[in-house]
Protein backbone atom coordinates (compact mmCIF):
# COMPACT_ATOMS: atom_id res chain seq x y z
CA UNK A 1 0.00 0.00 0.00
CA UNK A 2 2.69 2.65 0.86
CA UNK A 3 4.78 2.11 -2.79
CA UNK A 4 0.97 2.67 -4.15
CA UNK A 5 0.96 5.72 -2.07
CA UNK A 6 4.57 6.73 -3.12
CA UNK A 7 3.37 6.59 -6.31
CA UNK A 8 0.17 8.76 -6.23
CA UNK A 9 1.95 11.47 -4.18
CA UNK A 10 4.67 11.62 -7.25
CA UNK A 11 1.58 13.35 -9.23
CA UNK A 12 0.77 15.75 -6.24
CA UNK A 13 -1.70 13.82 -5.02
CA UNK A 14 -2.80 14.87 -1.62
CA UNK A 15 -3.29 12.74 1.34
CA UNK A 16 -7.05 13.32 1.49
CA UNK A 17 -7.14 12.33 -2.32
CA UNK A 18 -4.99 8.90 -1.23
CA UNK A 19 -7.29 8.59 1.45
CA UNK A 20 -10.38 8.36 -1.34
CA UNK A 21 -8.97 6.59 -3.75
CA UNK A 22 -8.89 3.75 -0.92
CA UNK A 23 -12.03 4.06 0.35
CA UNK A 24 -10.60 5.20 3.97
CA UNK A 25 -12.96 5.29 6.68
CA UNK A 26 -13.64 9.16 7.56
CA UNK A 27 -12.66 10.14 3.62
CA UNK A 28 -14.78 11.09 0.38
CA UNK A 29 -15.27 9.37 -2.59
CA UNK A 30 -13.01 12.09 -4.70
CA UNK A 31 -14.20 13.67 -8.19
CA UNK A 32 -12.32 14.91 -11.18
CA UNK A 33 -13.09 16.07 -14.46
CA UNK A 34 -12.51 16.07 -17.81
CA UNK A 35 -13.31 19.61 -19.23
CA UNK A 36 -11.92 21.67 -22.63
CA UNK A 37 -15.01 22.81 -24.57
CA UNK A 38 -17.45 23.41 -21.71
CA UNK A 39 -14.01 25.45 -20.29
CA UNK A 40 -12.74 27.42 -23.28
CA UNK A 41 -17.37 28.48 -23.71
CA UNK A 42 -17.38 29.44 -20.19
CA UNK A 43 -14.43 31.55 -20.25
CA UNK A 44 -15.85 33.03 -23.41
CA UNK A 45 -19.12 33.68 -21.99
CA UNK A 46 -17.50 35.70 -19.15
CA UNK A 47 -14.57 37.22 -20.61
CA UNK A 48 -15.87 38.09 -24.55
CA UNK A 49 -12.50 36.26 -25.85
CA UNK A 50 -13.43 34.33 -28.57
CA UNK A 51 -12.48 30.23 -28.59
CA UNK A 52 -10.24 30.81 -31.77
CA UNK A 53 -8.44 32.95 -29.70
CA UNK A 54 -8.51 30.94 -26.48
CA UNK A 55 -7.53 27.96 -27.89
CA UNK A 56 -4.23 29.61 -29.32
CA UNK A 57 -3.31 31.59 -26.16
CA UNK A 58 -1.48 29.80 -23.49
CA UNK A 59 -2.61 32.23 -20.85
CA UNK A 60 -6.23 32.25 -21.58
CA UNK A 61 -5.83 28.62 -21.89
CA UNK A 62 -4.93 28.19 -18.45
CA UNK A 63 -6.97 30.98 -16.99
CA UNK A 64 -10.11 28.87 -18.72
CA UNK A 65 -8.77 25.65 -17.05
CA UNK A 66 -8.56 27.25 -14.19
CA UNK A 67 -11.90 28.75 -13.61
CA UNK A 68 -13.27 25.07 -13.86
CA UNK A 69 -11.20 24.58 -10.48
CA UNK A 70 -11.83 27.73 -8.52
CA UNK A 71 -15.69 27.63 -9.25
CA UNK A 72 -16.03 23.73 -8.30
CA UNK A 73 -12.84 22.89 -6.27
CA UNK A 74 -12.14 19.72 -8.09
CA UNK A 75 -8.51 17.73 -7.29
CA UNK A 76 -7.84 16.65 -11.05
CA UNK A 77 -7.88 18.24 -14.26
CA UNK A 78 -6.88 17.34 -17.52
CA UNK A 79 -6.47 20.24 -19.70
CA UNK A 80 -8.37 18.18 -22.21
CA UNK A 81 -9.04 21.23 -25.13
CA UNK A 82 -9.94 19.72 -28.64
CA UNK A 83 -8.91 16.57 -30.17
CA UNK A 84 -6.91 18.26 -33.38
CA UNK A 85 -4.00 19.17 -31.74
CA UNK A 86 -1.92 16.48 -33.72
CA UNK A 87 -3.26 16.20 -36.80
CA UNK A 88 -3.14 20.15 -36.90
CA UNK A 89 0.19 19.92 -36.60
CA UNK A 90 1.18 17.19 -39.24
CA UNK A 91 -0.54 19.97 -41.50
CA UNK A 92 -4.55 19.40 -41.11
CA UNK A 93 -6.90 22.61 -41.51
CA UNK A 94 -9.57 23.51 -38.94
CA UNK A 95 -12.49 25.41 -38.43
CA UNK A 96 -12.15 28.09 -35.00
CA UNK A 97 -15.34 28.92 -34.22
CA UNK A 98 -16.17 31.83 -31.42
CA UNK A 99 -17.68 30.19 -28.92
CA UNK A 100 -16.82 26.36 -29.53
CA UNK A 101 -13.91 24.22 -30.02
CA UNK A 102 -11.82 23.84 -33.21
CA UNK A 103 -13.50 21.51 -35.77
CA UNK A 104 -11.44 19.36 -38.47
CA UNK A 105 -12.02 20.56 -41.80
CA UNK A 106 -9.20 19.28 -44.15
CA UNK A 107 -7.13 16.18 -43.15
CA UNK A 108 -3.56 16.35 -43.67
CA UNK A 109 -3.32 13.96 -46.19
CA UNK A 110 -5.82 12.44 -48.50
CA UNK A 111 -4.86 9.21 -48.96
CA UNK A 112 -2.48 6.50 -47.53
CA UNK A 113 0.31 6.86 -50.61
CA UNK A 114 1.06 10.35 -48.96
CA UNK A 115 2.00 8.93 -45.63
CA UNK A 116 5.67 9.47 -46.55
CA UNK A 117 5.10 13.31 -47.13
CA UNK A 118 4.03 13.37 -43.71
CA UNK A 119 6.62 14.85 -41.57
CA UNK A 120 6.83 14.50 -37.47
CA UNK A 121 6.17 18.04 -36.23
CA UNK A 122 7.77 19.76 -33.79
CA UNK A 123 6.17 20.14 -29.99
CA UNK A 124 8.40 23.38 -29.53
CA UNK A 125 7.07 24.84 -33.48
CA UNK A 126 4.35 23.52 -34.83
CA UNK A 127 0.48 23.83 -34.77
CA UNK A 128 -0.80 24.81 -31.32
CA UNK A 129 1.25 22.01 -29.51
CA UNK A 130 3.60 24.96 -27.91
CA UNK A 131 0.37 26.94 -26.73
CA UNK A 132 -0.12 23.53 -24.60
CA UNK A 133 3.47 22.90 -23.81
CA UNK A 134 3.19 26.74 -22.36
CA UNK A 135 -0.06 26.45 -20.69
CA UNK A 136 1.80 23.53 -18.29
CA UNK A 137 4.54 25.89 -17.88
CA UNK A 138 2.48 28.38 -16.57
CA UNK A 139 0.45 26.30 -14.22
CA UNK A 140 4.14 25.14 -12.76
CA UNK A 141 4.92 29.15 -12.73
CA UNK A 142 1.70 30.08 -11.05
CA UNK A 143 -0.70 28.14 -9.87
CA UNK A 144 0.84 24.91 -8.92
CA UNK A 145 1.90 26.38 -5.70
CA UNK A 146 -1.43 27.78 -4.77
CA UNK A 147 -3.32 24.93 -5.50
CA UNK A 148 -3.80 21.11 -4.41
CA UNK A 149 -4.82 20.60 -7.95
CA UNK A 150 -3.34 17.68 -10.27
CA UNK A 151 -2.81 19.24 -13.61
CA UNK A 152 -3.25 16.61 -16.41
CA UNK A 153 -1.59 17.87 -19.86
CA UNK A 154 -2.71 15.39 -22.37
CA UNK A 155 -2.16 14.37 -26.03
CA UNK A 156 -4.79 12.19 -28.54
CA UNK A 157 -4.13 8.64 -28.51
CA UNK A 158 -2.47 7.66 -31.57
CA UNK A 159 -6.23 5.87 -33.55
CA UNK A 160 -7.68 9.54 -32.55
CA UNK A 161 -4.59 11.58 -34.07
CA UNK A 162 -4.19 9.45 -37.13
CA UNK A 163 -7.94 8.93 -38.12
CA UNK A 164 -7.66 13.06 -37.46
CA UNK A 165 -4.77 13.19 -40.20
CA UNK A 166 -5.91 10.17 -42.59
CA UNK A 167 -9.72 11.62 -42.46
CA UNK A 168 -12.09 9.80 -40.09
CA UNK A 169 -13.50 7.69 -42.92
CA UNK A 170 -10.52 6.99 -45.10
CA UNK A 171 -8.87 5.62 -41.94
CA UNK A 172 -11.44 3.39 -41.16
CA UNK A 173 -11.64 2.28 -44.51
CA UNK A 174 -7.79 1.76 -44.44
CA UNK A 175 -8.00 -0.37 -40.78
CA UNK A 176 -9.74 -2.69 -44.03
CA UNK A 177 -7.97 -2.68 -47.26
CA UNK A 178 -4.82 -1.44 -45.71
CA UNK A 179 -3.56 -2.40 -42.39
CA UNK A 180 0.45 -2.37 -43.76
CA UNK A 181 0.15 1.76 -44.34
CA UNK A 182 -2.42 2.12 -41.49
CA UNK A 183 0.24 0.73 -39.13
CA UNK A 184 3.04 2.56 -40.49
CA UNK A 185 1.04 5.74 -39.95
CA UNK A 186 0.36 4.75 -36.35
CA UNK A 187 3.85 4.43 -36.31
CA UNK A 188 4.82 7.96 -37.20
CA UNK A 189 2.37 9.65 -35.17
CA UNK A 190 2.72 7.47 -32.01
CA UNK A 191 6.41 8.81 -32.00
CA UNK A 192 5.21 12.37 -32.38
CA UNK A 193 2.65 12.08 -29.26
CA UNK A 194 5.41 10.69 -27.20
CA UNK A 195 7.79 13.56 -27.62
CA UNK A 196 4.47 16.27 -27.14
CA UNK A 197 3.26 14.28 -24.25
CA UNK A 198 6.89 14.76 -23.03
CA UNK A 199 7.43 18.35 -23.88
CA UNK A 200 4.21 18.93 -21.73
CA UNK A 201 5.66 16.88 -18.63
CA UNK A 202 9.20 18.95 -18.85
CA UNK A 203 6.87 22.18 -18.70
CA UNK A 204 5.26 21.61 -15.67
CA UNK A 205 2.18 19.37 -16.16
CA UNK A 206 2.26 16.69 -13.43
CA UNK A 207 0.91 14.20 -15.28
CA UNK A 208 -0.51 13.07 -18.94
CA UNK A 209 -4.37 12.00 -20.09
CA UNK A 210 -4.50 10.58 -23.05
CA UNK A 211 -8.02 11.03 -25.21
CA UNK A 212 -8.28 7.91 -27.22
CA UNK A 213 -12.40 8.31 -28.53
CA UNK A 214 -11.80 6.68 -31.67
CA UNK A 215 -10.44 3.71 -30.47
CA UNK A 216 -13.74 2.66 -28.56
CA UNK A 217 -15.89 0.00 -29.42
CA UNK A 218 -18.24 2.84 -30.61
CA UNK A 219 -16.11 2.86 -34.02
CA UNK A 220 -13.98 -0.34 -34.09
CA UNK A 221 -14.41 -3.75 -33.65
CA UNK A 222 -11.89 -5.30 -30.20
CA UNK A 223 -10.38 -7.15 -32.47
CA UNK A 224 -8.83 -3.76 -33.91
CA UNK A 225 -8.26 -2.43 -30.65
CA UNK A 226 -6.33 -5.21 -30.07
CA UNK A 227 -4.13 -4.67 -33.18
CA UNK A 228 -4.17 -0.92 -34.03
CA UNK A 229 -4.31 1.16 -30.66
CA UNK A 230 -2.85 -1.27 -28.06
CA UNK A 231 0.96 -1.41 -29.51
CA UNK A 232 1.03 2.37 -29.53
CA UNK A 233 -0.96 3.03 -26.32
CA UNK A 234 1.99 0.32 -24.81
CA UNK A 235 4.76 2.10 -26.42
CA UNK A 236 3.71 5.79 -25.75
CA UNK A 237 3.30 4.88 -21.91
CA UNK A 238 6.50 3.13 -22.00
CA UNK A 239 8.19 5.85 -23.80
CA UNK A 240 6.36 9.24 -21.41
CA UNK A 241 8.73 10.42 -18.74
CA UNK A 242 5.97 9.44 -16.25
CA UNK A 243 5.30 6.40 -13.89
CA UNK A 244 1.57 6.48 -15.39
CA UNK A 245 -1.20 7.99 -17.79
CA UNK A 246 -4.59 8.82 -17.49
CA UNK A 247 -6.74 6.99 -20.51
CA UNK A 248 -9.82 8.48 -22.00
CA UNK A 249 -12.09 6.37 -24.13
CA UNK A 250 -15.84 7.58 -24.10
CA UNK A 251 -18.18 5.48 -25.57
CA UNK A 252 -19.09 2.03 -25.48
CA UNK A 253 -15.76 0.49 -23.86
CA UNK A 254 -16.92 -2.96 -22.00
CA UNK A 255 -15.04 -5.17 -24.93
CA UNK A 256 -12.04 -3.48 -24.32
CA UNK A 257 -11.52 -3.23 -20.91
CA UNK A 258 -9.38 -6.61 -20.38
CA UNK A 259 -6.67 -5.32 -22.97
CA UNK A 260 -7.03 -1.68 -22.16
CA UNK A 261 -5.93 -2.47 -18.20
CA UNK A 262 -3.05 -4.64 -19.70
CA UNK A 263 -1.12 -1.78 -21.49
CA UNK A 264 1.61 -0.99 -19.28
CA UNK A 265 1.90 1.70 -16.83
CA UNK A 266 -2.06 2.89 -17.00
CA UNK A 267 -3.13 4.36 -13.77
CA UNK A 268 -6.36 5.50 -14.16
CA UNK A 269 -9.21 4.45 -16.95
CA UNK A 270 -11.65 6.96 -17.26
CA UNK A 271 -14.70 5.08 -18.36
CA UNK A 272 -18.32 6.20 -20.15
CA UNK A 273 -20.41 3.78 -21.22
CA UNK A 274 -19.74 0.74 -19.02
CA UNK A 275 -20.54 -1.16 -16.16
CA UNK A 276 -18.56 -0.25 -13.74
CA UNK A 277 -19.19 -3.93 -11.14
CA UNK A 278 -18.44 -5.70 -13.96
CA UNK A 279 -15.34 -3.39 -14.99
CA UNK A 280 -14.17 -3.11 -10.92
CA UNK A 281 -14.33 -6.91 -11.32
CA UNK A 282 -11.74 -7.23 -14.35
CA UNK A 283 -9.77 -4.73 -13.19
CA UNK A 284 -9.31 -7.27 -9.51
CA UNK A 285 -6.24 -6.31 -8.02
CA UNK A 286 -4.27 -4.49 -10.42
CA UNK A 287 -3.82 -1.18 -8.90
CA UNK A 288 -5.61 1.17 -11.81
CA UNK A 289 -8.01 3.67 -10.93
CA UNK A 290 -11.65 3.66 -12.64
CA UNK A 291 -13.11 7.22 -13.23
CA UNK A 292 -16.42 7.26 -13.96
CA UNK A 293 -19.28 7.48 -15.35
CA UNK A 294 -22.10 9.83 -15.44
CA UNK A 295 -22.92 10.85 -18.98
CA UNK A 296 -22.11 14.23 -20.16
CA UNK A 297 -26.04 14.37 -21.73
CA UNK A 298 -27.17 13.65 -18.56
CA UNK A 299 -25.36 16.85 -16.98
CA UNK A 300 -26.28 18.54 -19.85
CA UNK A 301 -30.18 17.68 -19.64
CA UNK A 302 -31.02 16.48 -16.60
CA UNK A 303 -32.58 18.71 -13.42
CA UNK A 304 -30.56 18.51 -10.53
CA UNK A 305 -32.46 15.95 -8.65
CA UNK A 306 -31.99 12.98 -11.08
CA UNK A 307 -28.25 14.17 -11.52
CA UNK A 308 -28.39 13.71 -7.48
CA UNK A 309 -29.95 9.80 -7.86
CA UNK A 310 -28.06 8.95 -10.63
CA UNK A 311 -24.97 9.98 -9.02
CA UNK A 312 -25.85 8.32 -5.42
CA UNK A 313 -26.71 5.12 -7.75
CA UNK A 314 -23.30 5.37 -8.93
CA UNK A 315 -21.80 5.84 -5.63
CA UNK A 316 -23.88 2.61 -3.91
CA UNK A 317 -22.94 0.92 -7.09
CA UNK A 318 -19.04 1.46 -6.46
CA UNK A 319 -19.35 1.49 -2.43
CA UNK A 320 -16.45 0.65 -0.34
CA UNK A 321 -14.48 -1.32 -3.22
CA UNK A 322 -12.00 1.83 -3.95
CA UNK A 323 -9.37 2.47 -6.80
CA UNK A 324 -12.65 4.63 -8.17
CA UNK A 325 -13.16 8.14 -8.53
CA UNK A 326 -16.28 10.20 -9.75
CA UNK A 327 -15.97 11.44 -13.13
CA UNK A 328 -18.18 12.34 -16.40
CA UNK A 329 -17.98 9.96 -18.78
CA UNK A 330 -16.37 12.43 -21.08
CA UNK A 331 -15.65 16.03 -21.60
CA UNK A 332 -18.51 18.69 -19.93
CA UNK A 333 -20.97 19.67 -22.94
CA UNK A 334 -20.52 23.77 -23.41
CA UNK A 335 -23.44 25.36 -21.26
CA UNK A 336 -23.71 22.57 -18.91
CA UNK A 337 -25.76 24.08 -15.99
CA UNK A 338 -23.93 25.14 -13.30
CA UNK A 339 -26.47 23.91 -10.62
CA UNK A 340 -26.39 20.47 -12.35
CA UNK A 341 -22.53 20.22 -12.05
CA UNK A 342 -22.70 21.24 -8.43
CA UNK A 343 -25.71 18.65 -7.92
CA UNK A 344 -23.39 15.91 -9.51
CA UNK A 345 -20.22 17.47 -7.03
CA UNK A 346 -22.08 17.66 -3.72
CA UNK A 347 -23.83 14.41 -4.09
CA UNK A 348 -20.32 13.04 -3.93
CA UNK A 349 -19.75 15.30 -0.84
CA UNK A 350 -23.12 13.80 0.20
CA UNK A 351 -23.55 10.48 -0.25
CA UNK A 352 -19.68 9.57 -0.83
CA UNK A 353 -18.01 9.55 3.11
CA UNK A 354 -16.66 6.19 3.65
CA UNK A 355 -18.15 3.47 4.69
CA UNK A 356 -20.50 3.51 2.23
CA UNK B 1 -30.91 -15.91 -57.78
CA UNK B 2 -27.34 -16.75 -57.96
CA UNK B 3 -25.59 -13.70 -59.49
CA UNK B 4 -28.15 -11.30 -57.19
CA UNK B 5 -26.74 -13.16 -54.21
CA UNK B 6 -23.49 -12.94 -55.28
CA UNK B 7 -24.23 -9.48 -55.04
CA UNK B 8 -25.62 -9.18 -51.78
CA UNK B 9 -22.58 -11.65 -50.14
CA UNK B 10 -20.40 -9.07 -51.72
CA UNK B 11 -22.01 -5.67 -49.93
CA UNK B 12 -21.87 -8.12 -46.74
CA UNK B 13 -18.02 -8.48 -47.44
CA UNK B 14 -17.53 -5.18 -48.38
CA UNK B 15 -15.90 -6.53 -51.40
CA UNK B 16 -15.66 -3.73 -53.48
CA UNK B 17 -14.10 -5.30 -56.68
CA UNK B 18 -16.90 -8.35 -56.55
CA UNK B 19 -19.28 -6.14 -56.53
CA UNK B 20 -18.20 -4.00 -59.38
CA UNK B 21 -17.87 -7.58 -60.82
CA UNK B 22 -20.95 -8.94 -60.75
CA UNK B 23 -22.67 -5.28 -61.18
CA UNK B 24 -21.45 -5.13 -64.86
CA UNK B 25 -22.08 -9.04 -65.61
CA UNK B 26 -25.81 -8.22 -64.18
CA UNK B 27 -25.81 -5.45 -67.05
CA UNK B 28 -24.23 -7.47 -69.65
CA UNK B 29 -27.10 -10.66 -68.79
CA UNK B 30 -29.85 -7.70 -69.15
CA UNK B 31 -31.32 -9.00 -65.79
CA UNK B 32 -33.61 -7.39 -63.96
CA UNK B 33 -31.87 -3.57 -62.44
CA UNK B 34 -34.82 -3.24 -59.72
CA UNK B 35 -34.20 -7.00 -58.36
CA UNK B 36 -30.50 -6.53 -58.06
CA UNK B 37 -30.85 -3.62 -56.16
CA UNK B 38 -33.73 -4.19 -54.04
CA UNK B 39 -32.48 -7.86 -53.27
CA UNK B 40 -28.70 -7.68 -54.16
CA UNK B 41 -27.55 -4.43 -52.76
CA UNK B 42 -30.69 -3.50 -50.20
CA UNK B 43 -30.90 -7.16 -48.79
CA UNK B 44 -27.17 -7.08 -48.68
CA UNK B 45 -26.80 -3.58 -46.62
CA UNK B 46 -29.72 -4.66 -44.48
CA UNK B 47 -27.61 -7.47 -42.97
CA UNK B 48 -24.69 -5.04 -42.87
CA UNK B 49 -27.31 -2.86 -40.65
CA UNK B 50 -28.03 -5.72 -38.33
CA UNK B 51 -24.29 -7.11 -38.02
CA UNK B 52 -23.26 -3.38 -36.43
CA UNK B 53 -26.60 -3.76 -34.46
CA UNK B 54 -25.40 -6.86 -33.30
CA UNK B 55 -21.82 -5.40 -32.02
CA UNK B 56 -20.58 -8.00 -34.94
CA UNK B 57 -19.48 -5.44 -37.68
CA UNK B 58 -18.18 -1.79 -36.32
CA UNK B 59 -17.25 1.42 -38.12
CA UNK B 60 -15.04 0.01 -40.72
CA UNK B 61 -16.54 -2.78 -41.96
CA UNK B 62 -19.52 -0.57 -42.67
CA UNK B 63 -17.76 1.56 -44.63
CA UNK B 64 -16.05 -0.77 -46.76
CA UNK B 65 -19.66 -2.17 -47.13
CA UNK B 66 -21.10 0.90 -48.16
CA UNK B 67 -18.22 1.49 -50.26
CA UNK B 68 -19.11 -2.38 -52.07
CA UNK B 69 -22.92 -0.38 -52.45
CA UNK B 70 -21.71 2.89 -53.99
CA UNK B 71 -19.89 1.19 -56.24
CA UNK B 72 -22.08 -1.57 -57.38
CA UNK B 73 -25.11 1.21 -57.30
CA UNK B 74 -23.15 3.58 -59.57
CA UNK B 75 -22.79 0.87 -62.11
CA UNK B 76 -26.32 0.21 -62.64
CA UNK B 77 -27.98 3.66 -62.04
CA UNK B 78 -26.92 5.08 -65.44
CA UNK B 79 -29.43 1.65 -66.74
CA UNK B 80 -31.65 2.21 -64.67
CA UNK B 81 -34.54 3.06 -67.40
CA UNK B 82 -36.94 4.14 -64.73
CA UNK B 83 -38.11 7.72 -64.37
CA UNK B 84 -36.88 10.59 -62.13
CA UNK B 85 -39.90 10.55 -60.02
CA UNK B 86 -39.94 6.77 -59.24
CA UNK B 87 -38.68 7.20 -56.15
CA UNK B 88 -40.07 6.49 -52.71
CA UNK B 89 -39.94 9.95 -51.29
CA UNK B 90 -37.16 13.06 -51.98
CA UNK B 91 -35.30 13.00 -48.34
CA UNK B 92 -33.19 16.07 -47.51
CA UNK B 93 -30.38 14.96 -45.64
CA UNK B 94 -27.37 16.82 -43.76
CA UNK B 95 -25.77 17.12 -40.31
CA UNK B 96 -26.25 20.15 -38.04
CA UNK B 97 -24.42 23.10 -37.63
CA UNK B 98 -21.38 23.01 -35.62
CA UNK B 99 -20.75 19.50 -36.27
CA UNK B 100 -18.54 17.85 -38.92
CA UNK B 101 -19.25 14.44 -37.72
CA UNK B 102 -20.57 13.10 -41.55
CA UNK B 103 -19.66 9.00 -41.74
CA UNK B 104 -23.13 8.19 -39.30
CA UNK B 105 -25.16 10.43 -42.13
CA UNK B 106 -23.28 9.43 -45.42
CA UNK B 107 -24.11 5.44 -44.63
CA UNK B 108 -27.80 5.97 -43.86
CA UNK B 109 -27.80 8.97 -47.10
CA UNK B 110 -25.98 5.59 -49.22
CA UNK B 111 -28.99 3.09 -47.63
CA UNK B 112 -31.94 5.57 -48.24
CA UNK B 113 -30.47 5.71 -51.95
CA UNK B 114 -30.24 1.92 -52.55
CA UNK B 115 -33.40 1.66 -50.94
CA UNK B 116 -35.52 4.09 -53.66
CA UNK B 117 -34.93 7.02 -52.25
CA UNK B 118 -34.29 10.50 -53.72
CA UNK B 119 -31.63 11.83 -51.52
CA UNK B 120 -30.12 14.93 -51.28
CA UNK B 121 -27.43 15.40 -49.08
CA UNK B 122 -26.17 18.55 -47.97
CA UNK B 123 -22.95 17.29 -46.29
CA UNK B 124 -21.98 18.91 -42.53
CA UNK B 125 -21.79 21.66 -40.56
CA UNK B 126 -25.24 22.61 -42.13
CA UNK B 127 -26.95 25.91 -40.78
CA UNK B 128 -30.66 25.92 -40.66
CA UNK B 129 -31.20 28.25 -43.50
CA UNK B 130 -29.76 25.77 -45.55
CA UNK B 131 -32.19 22.95 -43.98
CA UNK B 132 -34.76 25.99 -45.19
CA UNK B 133 -33.69 26.21 -48.78
CA UNK B 134 -33.15 22.95 -49.83
CA UNK B 135 -36.95 21.87 -48.76
CA UNK B 136 -38.34 24.62 -50.55
CA UNK B 137 -35.92 24.47 -53.74
CA UNK B 138 -36.77 20.32 -54.11
CA UNK B 139 -40.28 20.64 -52.42
CA UNK B 140 -39.12 17.59 -50.25
CA UNK B 141 -40.92 15.11 -48.48
CA UNK B 142 -38.79 14.58 -45.29
CA UNK B 143 -36.11 16.38 -43.61
CA UNK B 144 -33.26 13.99 -42.15
CA UNK B 145 -30.68 15.95 -39.46
CA UNK B 146 -28.15 14.04 -37.58
CA UNK B 147 -25.39 14.80 -34.89
CA UNK B 148 -23.27 12.91 -33.04
CA UNK B 149 -22.26 15.47 -30.21
CA UNK B 150 -24.26 16.86 -27.25
CA UNK B 151 -23.48 20.60 -27.86
CA UNK B 152 -24.99 20.75 -31.03
CA UNK B 153 -28.53 19.11 -30.52
CA UNK B 154 -29.66 22.37 -29.92
CA UNK B 155 -29.18 23.46 -34.08
CA UNK B 156 -31.72 20.54 -34.74
CA UNK B 157 -34.30 22.71 -32.33
CA UNK B 158 -33.45 25.49 -33.91
CA UNK B 159 -33.60 23.94 -37.19
CA UNK B 160 -37.16 22.76 -36.67
CA UNK B 161 -38.12 26.75 -35.54
CA UNK B 162 -36.48 28.10 -38.87
CA UNK B 163 -39.14 25.24 -40.41
CA UNK B 164 -42.17 26.60 -38.37
CA UNK B 165 -41.27 30.11 -39.31
CA UNK B 166 -41.14 29.27 -43.00
CA UNK B 167 -44.42 27.48 -42.66
CA UNK B 168 -42.90 24.49 -43.91
CA UNK B 169 -43.07 22.05 -40.48
CA UNK B 170 -46.31 20.58 -41.67
CA UNK B 171 -45.55 19.85 -45.28
CA UNK B 172 -42.35 17.64 -44.08
CA UNK B 173 -41.34 14.92 -41.90
CA UNK B 174 -38.42 15.69 -39.56
CA UNK B 175 -36.01 12.76 -38.48
CA UNK B 176 -33.26 12.84 -36.46
CA UNK B 177 -30.70 10.49 -35.45
CA UNK B 178 -27.14 10.62 -34.00
CA UNK B 179 -25.64 8.95 -30.38
CA UNK B 180 -26.94 11.75 -28.42
CA UNK B 181 -30.46 11.75 -29.84
CA UNK B 182 -33.14 9.90 -28.34
CA UNK B 183 -36.73 9.64 -28.04
CA UNK B 184 -37.26 12.07 -25.68
CA UNK B 185 -35.46 14.59 -26.93
CA UNK B 186 -37.35 13.75 -30.35
CA UNK B 187 -40.61 14.55 -28.35
CA UNK B 188 -38.92 17.97 -26.62
CA UNK B 189 -38.00 19.28 -30.20
CA UNK B 190 -41.00 18.43 -31.43
CA UNK B 191 -39.47 15.83 -33.91
CA UNK B 192 -40.93 13.12 -35.59
CA UNK B 193 -38.74 10.70 -35.82
CA UNK B 194 -35.85 9.39 -34.06
CA UNK B 195 -34.10 6.56 -35.96
CA UNK B 196 -30.58 4.98 -34.15
CA UNK B 197 -29.25 3.41 -37.48
CA UNK B 198 -29.34 3.67 -41.40
CA UNK B 199 -31.67 0.10 -40.90
CA UNK B 200 -34.06 1.87 -39.08
CA UNK B 201 -34.19 4.73 -40.80
CA UNK B 202 -35.43 3.07 -44.01
CA UNK B 203 -37.84 0.75 -41.90
CA UNK B 204 -39.42 4.27 -40.72
CA UNK B 205 -39.44 6.00 -43.75
CA UNK B 206 -41.07 2.67 -45.48
CA UNK B 207 -43.72 2.76 -42.67
CA UNK B 208 -44.63 6.25 -43.23
CA UNK B 209 -44.72 5.68 -46.77
CA UNK B 210 -47.31 2.69 -46.25
CA UNK B 211 -49.12 4.94 -43.75
CA UNK B 212 -49.50 7.85 -47.07
CA UNK B 213 -48.50 10.34 -44.67
CA UNK B 214 -46.06 11.69 -47.19
CA UNK B 215 -47.90 12.32 -51.05
ZN1 LIG C 1 -14.63 11.56 -24.48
Amino acid sequence: MSLIEDFLTQFGFSQELIEGVFAKPGATMPAIFLAGGYNVNEYYKMTGVPAYEIVRNARHLIKSQMNLQYKFKVDLLTCLVDLNIMSESFGAKLYYDHDVLPMPNKPAIESLDDIDQLEIPDPHKDGRMPVIIEAAKLYKEKYKAKSSLIYGGYIEGPITASSNILGVENFMRGLVTNPDLIHKLLDKVTTALIEFGNAQLEAGADAIGIAEPTASSTCISPDFFKEFAFPYLKKINRKLNTPGTLIHICGHTQPIIKQWIKIPNTFIISVDEVDLTKTLETIGNKFIIVAGNISPITLLRETPETIELITKDIINEVGNHGKFVLCPGCDLAPGTPEENIMAFLNAGRKYGKFPI
Amino acid sequence: MGLIENLKNAVIDGDVDSAARIANEIIDRKMDLKNAILNGLSAGMRVVGKKYEEHEYFIPEVIVSADALNTAFNIIKPHFKDKDTDYKAKVIIGVVKGDIHEIGKNIVAQFLNASGYKVIDLGRNVPPEKFVEAIEKYNADIVAMSTLMTPTLEQMKITIEHLKENGLRNKIKVIIGGAPTDQEFMNEIGADYCCKDANETVSTLDSIIIKNEVN
